[in-house]
């Protein structure tokens, strides 16, 4: 009920019909295939990943390259071929020019002999290691290690299969949840032993009915698994407001206080397949997408493909100004280069036309706060934040803001509050002593 | 090409402030368009009347006809120039600060996105159709390049510029607002059904443009402190709730079309255009304590409601001003809270004080302590929920009980009685006790142009009405203290209104709702047809009416109960009264 709180969410406009129904442009082989794929020295966070090949090493798909150093994360290759020299290339994580790892591709393919395979059989303990090795990130953007969410220490009732997908023009899921049904089942039953759960939701959005069918008719076998569908909503994909809509249930930080495990779908595909054939994960789909776009398009690629590449067998971009994205157009950050690799958790790159929003006053209309999904009040931050008010900034919570963008989405004014929160948050966060 | 890297979310909503403007710009149109079609025909109805009548019109202007559907079209047109103006002066003033955009272009970005025309309209629509052009003018200055202009234009003004210059030129051109003479010699000549045919009167409806207007101004410009303000509004001869509803009177020249307005305030919610918790709080809240006021004054419920809701330009306040976001809260919470408070203040004003602004200066109040509602809300908006909506509900509830025990403390009754057929309104208890006669209309007289009856020791008084019962008319007047009313002389007289008041007695009922007496209008004292005099309460009279009183009550009627009197009861004991002192006299 939100007669004084958020809504926390709304309904907009997906532009998913832009790539929901093409055919999917593939790079792995053919002409277009990419010479060179690149690896970054750093993780998202800005921790260094050490890598143990050097130049003229040869590279075998699935062979371990690197391993990052904060988490046990081991980097597997994705094509085979050569390494050559470190390059420096622009990494939209990290924000700048980063050295990456760069393997030339032979085009050739040849798999690395795979990971030791689990099966359902095998004890929870064994399941989980096996998903530490696999190297899995979570694959709808974030990038989180997959395996720390299951290393057992809390109890797990449900296990929650995100397939929402709700940044708008992203059809990745759900091409690859129609094609993947056999792995995504699978997936949810090793994650189901590893973590303990009873039962696993999947759920997607309405009118996803391609996915919905493909689902259900191989849902017979497991009985602990069901399909849930939720409002056409923004941000129904991030957790908390997907185990709001599902469970009716608030949490504090992690979605394991109750007793809920939620794992991207693509990411749980990418688990059945590389636990039950020990095959890393080599290549991913990729939303192409924007009005920016000649041609939209998902395009299988490489892991570590460079972006430039995809936009071209799309056709390129429109003339004029563009924000190019990395990511969807609600929660990323436009760049100023066409040219960064794809990693294994980047789902999609958008571009759009420029256009310059004429921004009002602020008329206070409370609307921000009606649709904040962390139940904030964006406008009173977006104030206190300008005022550089850390106290003001704390008490409404600043440090709880995800990000999400509907602030500035819902802005009659259009004003870029989140941008400003933003900073408040930088703010806040350089005033608090250092832990 | 270039790569553009403005912050992120890329994807906007359609919406904008722009937009949300221009929507409600159209909302306020319809509303002053439906102003501008009554003003026309009210024009048409008065210039025939002044045509047949052939008047020699004693007013200021000395026009052989009014005109005032012009007028109304006028009257928002000078306030959203002049509006734009200031906006002009104001960019002039500040353009050296506005560095890299021309002169030109600021001025059109200062227009358009200063919202300026949309407080002209509001402010123009808020006053009466026949304020000077100067008092729009002067006005439409005010709101805009004090109220807006000076506090760094929109976005940052504190109170919403039309109300509070609403409420300057209320209280520096009140006169100017006033009625003008042509209207009242109407007024005066209808209600003595002269011109009841010449102006033409809606025959289904039976209402006439005056008497109409005579009740609004009646509730805008005398609200009184008197427990039922529902007394204020006892409705005139012919004059139906409907009237009120569908903006059928004079009033301010957009405040008056309520069902109108709450639909328009319907859609603008459903657009979210408005937040509709806004008017719904403010309305609940008034709605809620004209229930209880009317219940706890034992008035009518159904009459008290719609006259709180539709008069006094509360409907209009809750759609177009509180909802005003600028100058409210900024959370769905704060809104409520800040919506319960002005509707909590609306009746206070209404029942304690005597502005006929009231709505208005509830709404500057509310601005006023928007502020400190934000600040108080602090944190997340899911935190406490159900504290939250106990507690709202709550408010409501204890705002609308205070109120009506405010309201309630004051009323006590006394009755007079009038053997005339014209039937005059009335105590809000009695109103009931006259619908029970079907064929029966209400009218009411104003104490202020002192109409009705007066009685000799007015200081004894509290209030005082005329009802219609049966073919008498009783008169009722609230005694503050019974001991020094009694012996009083009452005098019942038109004072320039040709209507023949054959009082022929008086029910005094005190304030701890015992009947005290009955007494009755001694024929040989009755002067002209336009005055009757009576002796009221002698001790005589008062054997007489309490043995009628304990005959009817309930044997010993000085302990009966508020509640024992009702209509039904009060008509019989008027009757009862009557008939035994015709059988005494005889
Ligand atoms: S960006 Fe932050 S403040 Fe804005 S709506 Fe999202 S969570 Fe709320
Ligand atoms: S939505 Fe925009 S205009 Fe409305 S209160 Fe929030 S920041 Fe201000």
């Amino acid at each position: 009920m939100s007669l004084f709180s958020s809504k926390g969410q709304k309904h907009i406009d997906g532009h998913k019909e832009l790539t929901k129904h093409e055919e999917i442009i593939s790079l792995v082989s053919g002409n277009n295939a990419p010479k060179k794929v690149y690896f970054p020295t750093m993780a998202p966070n800005g921790k260094p990943i050490t890598f143990d090949v050097k130049e003229g090493d040869k590279v075998k798909v699935g062979t371990k390259i690197g391993l990052r150093s904060d988490f046990y994360v081991p980097i597997y290759s994705s094509v085979s071929g050569k390494v050559v020299a470190n390059e420096n290339v622009f990494s939209p994580q990290v924000g700048r020019a980063i050295p990456h790892v760069v393997i030339e591709n032979d085009g050739k393919y040849d798999e690395e002999k795979p990971l030791k395979t689990v099966t359902l059989k095998d004890s929870a303990e064994k399941i989980r290691d096996a998903i530490k090795e696999a190297g899995l990130v979570g694959m709808g953007g974030a990038g989180f290690p997959t395996y720390i969410k299951y290393n057992g220490s809390s109890e797990i009732e449900t296990l929650l299969v995100n397939g929402i997908e709700c940044e708008p023009y992203l059809t990745t899921d759900f091409i690859v949840m129609q094609q993947r049904v056999d792995e995504l089942l699978l997936g949810c039953e090793y994650l189901m032993k590893a973590s303990g759960a009873k039962e696993a939701i999947i759920a997607i959005k309405v009118h996803k009915d391609e996915v919905k069918e493909a689902v259900l008719a191989k849902l017979a076998d497991h009985p602990n698994i069901r399909l849930v569908e939720t409002k056409d909503a923004y941000p129904m994909g991030w957790e908390r407001v997907l185990i709001r809509n599902i469970f009716h249930k608030e949490y504090k930080t992690l979605p394991s206080e109750v007793k809920v495990a939620v794992n991207n779908a693509t990411t749980v595909i990418e688990l059945g397949r590389t636990l039950s054939t020990g095959k890393t994960v080599a290549t991913r789909l990729v939303t192409v997408s924007g009005n920016g776009i000649v041609n939209p398009h998902n395009v299988l690629i490489p892991v570590g493909t460079l972006s430039n590449e995809l936009i071209k067998v799309c056709g390129g971009v429109v003339e004029g100004d563009i924000n190019f994205i990395p990511g969807g157009p609600m929660c990323s950050k436009a760049v100023s280069f066409d040219t960064f690799p794809m990693l294994m958790q980047m789902g999609s790159i958008t571009v759009l036309k420029y256009c310059q929003a004429t921004a009002d006053a602020c008329l206070r209309c409370g609307k921000c706060t009606a649709h904040c999904p962390a139940y904030l009040q964006p406008v009173a931050l977006k104030e206190a934040a300008e005022k550089r008010d850390v106290e003001g900034m704390k008490k409404y919570d600043i440090l709880s803001c995800i990000e999400c963008g509907m602030c500035s989405y819902i802005c009659p004014s259009k004003i870029d509050v989140t941008e400003t929160i933003k900073k408040g948050k930088a703010i806040v966060k350089l005033s608090m002593p250092k832990k | 090409m270039a790569f553009r890297t403005n912050p992120a979310p890329y994807q906007r909503s359609k919406n904008s402030t722009l937009k949300i403007m221009l929507i409600l710009l159209a909302a306020l149109v319809v509303v002053w368009v439906s102003g501008i079609i009554y003003y026309f025909n009210l024009s048409d109805k008065i210039n025939e009347y002044i045509e047949l009548e052939n008047l020699e019109l004693d007013i200021e202007e000395q026009l052989p006809y009014v005109d005032y559907g012009l007028k109304a079209i006028l009257n928002v047109i000078v306030a959203v120039v002049t509006s734009i103006v200031c906006d002009v002066i104001h960019t002039l003033c500040v353009h050296k600060t506005h560095k890299n955009i021309s002169l030109g272009k600021d001025i059109i970005h200062t227009i358009v996105h200063n919202y300026s025309y949309i407080t002209g309209i509001i402010f123009a629509l808020t006053l009466p159709v026949f304020t000077s052009y100067y008092v729009i003018i002067v006005g439409s200055v005010f709101a805009t390049l004090v109220c807006k202009n000076v506090f760094g234009g929109f976005g940052k003004n504190i109170f919403n510029p039309a109300i509070m210059a609403r409420i300057f030129v209320g209280l520096c051109f009140g006169s100017a607002l006033a009625t003008p003479e042509i209207i009242q010699t109407v007024s005066a000549a209808e209600l003595a059904g002269e011109a009841a045919t010449a102006v033409g009167v809606d025959a289904a409806t039976g209402s006439t443009i005056t008497s109409v207007y005579n009740n609004s101004q009646l509730w805008i410009y005398t609200t009184r402190p008197v427990g039922a303000a529902v007394i204020e509004n006892s409705l005139i001869e012919g004059f139906t709730l409907e009237n009120i509803l569908f903006g059928e009177y004079v009033g301010a020249l957009g405040e008056t079309f309520t069902v109108l307005i709450l639909g328009l305030g319907i859609v603008l919610s459903v657009l979210g255009v408005i937040n509709w918790r806004t008017p719904a709080f403010y309305l609940g809240t008034v709605a809620l304590s004209a229930v209880v006021i009317a219940t706890l004054t034992g008035n009518s419920v159904l009459a008290y409601l719609v006259a709180s809701i539709g008069l006094g330009g509360v409907a209009f306040g809750a759609v177009f001003m509180l909802t005003d976001p600028v100058t409210g809260p900024t959370s769905s919470l704060g809104k409520s809270i800040c919506a319960i408070f002005a509707g909590f203040m609306t009746v206070l004003i209404r029942i304690k004080g005597g502005y006929p602004e009231g709505a208005m200066f509830s709404i500057a109040l509310a601005n006023l302590i928007s502020p400190a509602i934000d600040a108080a809300i602090k944190g997340k908006t899911n935190r406490h929920y159900p504290v939250k909506v106990a507690g709202l509900g709550l408010g409501v509830v204890i705002a609308a009980i205070c109120l009506g025990f405010m309201a309630s403390g004051q009323v006590t009754h006394i009755g007079v009685v009038n053997k005339d057929g014209l039937n005059y309104a009335q105590d809000a208890q009695l109103q009931s006790a006259v619908a029970l006669n079907e064929n029966e209309r209400y009218c009411k007289y104003s104490d202020d142009v002192e109409v009705g009856y007066t009685f000799s020791n007015e200081s004894t008084l509290d209030s005082k009405y005329l009802v219609k019962n049966g073919d008498e008319v009783v008169a009722y007047a609230y005694v503050i203290d019974y001991e020094k009313a009694m012996g009083s002389k009452a005098s019942i007289s038109a004072e320039g209104y040709p209507i023949p008041l054959n009082v022929v007695g008086l029910v005094v009922i005190d304030k701890q709702d015992k009947v005290q007496g009955v007494g009755f209008i001694d024929e040989k004292m009755a002067g002209t047809d336009t005055s009757y005099y009576g002796k009221f309460v002698s001790e005589q009279v008062v054997g007489n009416g309490q043995a009628a009183v304990d005959a009817l009550v309930c044997g010993k009627a000085t302990t009966a109960s508020k509640s024992t009197y009702s209509p039904q009861i009060i008509k019989d004991l008027v009757n009862k009264a009557y008939q035994l002192y015709a059988l005494e006299s005889k």
